[in-house]
């Protein structure tokens, strides 16, 4: 069976402006960098690597990718307004909001503090309700919204109780947006990454171990790339997905199906 | 203790608990571009260990400040002088 023309155009995100809250390392670079190749016009957030926003831009640079970059700390007044005034000179109806933006300690509960709990949900579950609550405006009818998961919002993780947690409440209210989104034609939909080696691992305890037993326990023989998750945020972001609303898609090499 | 040099020392202590990264690497200058470990996970990692060494603790704002070592030396500093 040949792929005609037009469905192939189903999966491309040519002519939509999508946004990249944490857009230029780990998995949310792969995602700008698979977006723009497939024709959308990327904005790629980030907040304090300016060398890997420098490497970005100068694969965009060399590829002619259509990235534009935006500085912001999206957990303060400040750097939400800036990213507002961005969307404002830039890009004033989106089609498309991914939320890779992430941070956590990984520790065990009992030296775990009030102020961790702090630090940890500000950003994984309060900056993603108030990147929202901007970008609602913008958000065109047919634009899509994926908020990046993990394992840890429904299994327990090592040293992952505060991470974990916070991913469950932004699952959760992904899920309720994605119902109450859904009428003005705005799709929610969450997607969960297995283990995927970035940096963020090498900040882990005992992160070998957990790389080797991980794969150990997955069926594929292997981890996920950035580069397989970021064509599941596609698939998320593009007329493909049309019927799917408040979904979780699920890219870990099989390890979740495992008892 | 308020002397910047003490204050660094002691900054370069959390950030070799952090990232594992040689003192001496450390400078007022240095920021996360230099360090690859220091992304949005890394500066949890970074604050704890920085409230650890200096027995002090910091809030949600203070720790979006800390973008360098001088930003971190200039947060810290005053939890550390005596009140009059």
């Amino acid at each position: 069976m040949s792929t005609t023309a037009s469905e192939a155009d189903l999966f491309s995100l040519s002519g939509k402006t999508i946004l990249v809250a944490g857009g230029t390392r780990g998995i949310g670079k792969a995602i700008s960098i698979r977006f723009a190749r497939s024709g959308a016009k990327v904005i790629a957030n980030y907040l304090r690597n300016e060398k890997a926003a420098e490497e970005l831009k100068a694969i965009a640079a060399e590829e002619q990718l259509e990235i534009s970059f935006c500085r912001a700390d999206l957990t303060t007044d400040k750097g939400l307004g800036q990213l507002g005034r961005f969307l404002e000179e830039s890009a004033p109806q989106l089609s498309g909001l991914v939320f890779c933006a992430a941070t956590g300690i990984h520790r065990p509960f009992d030296e775990l503090t009030e102020r961790h709990f702090d630090w940890t949900f500000n950003l994984n579950v309060r900056a993603f309700f108030r990147l929202v609550k901007l970008a609602r405006r913008r958000l065109s009818k047919g634009s899509s919204v994926v908020p990046i998961s993990s394992w840890g919002a429904t299994r327990v993780l090592p040293y992952y109780s505060l991470i974990g947690s916070s991913k469950g409440a932004l699952e959760a209210l992904a899920r309720h947006l994605a119902a109450e989104l859904a009428p003005f034609g705005v799709r929610v939909n969450l997607l969960t990454a297995g283990a995927v080696l970035t940096d963020a691992w090498k900040a882990m305890p005992d992160s070998e171990d957990r790389i080797a037993e991980t794969i150990r326990r997955t069926p594929a023989g292997r981890l996920v790339t950035a580069e397989e998750v970021a064509y599941g945020a596609q698939f998320l972001c593009s007329d493909a997905s049309s019927g799917m609303i408040g979904h979780t898609l699920i890219l870990d090499g099989g390890t979740g199906i495992m008892s | 203790m308020s002397d910047t040099g003490d204050v660094l020392s002691k900054v370069q202590e959390a950030f070799k608990t952090a990232f594992d990264v040689d003192p001496q690497q450390v400078t007022m200058e240095t920021s996360a571009a230099d360090i690859p470990l220091w992304d949005s996970v890394g500066h949890l990692s970074l604050a704890s260990s920085l409230e650890e060494t200096f027995g002090i603790t910091l809030d949600v704002d203070e720790l979006m400040e800390m973008e360098n070592v001088r930003e971190i030396v200039r947060i810290i500093t005053p939890k550390l002088s005596p009140k009059a």
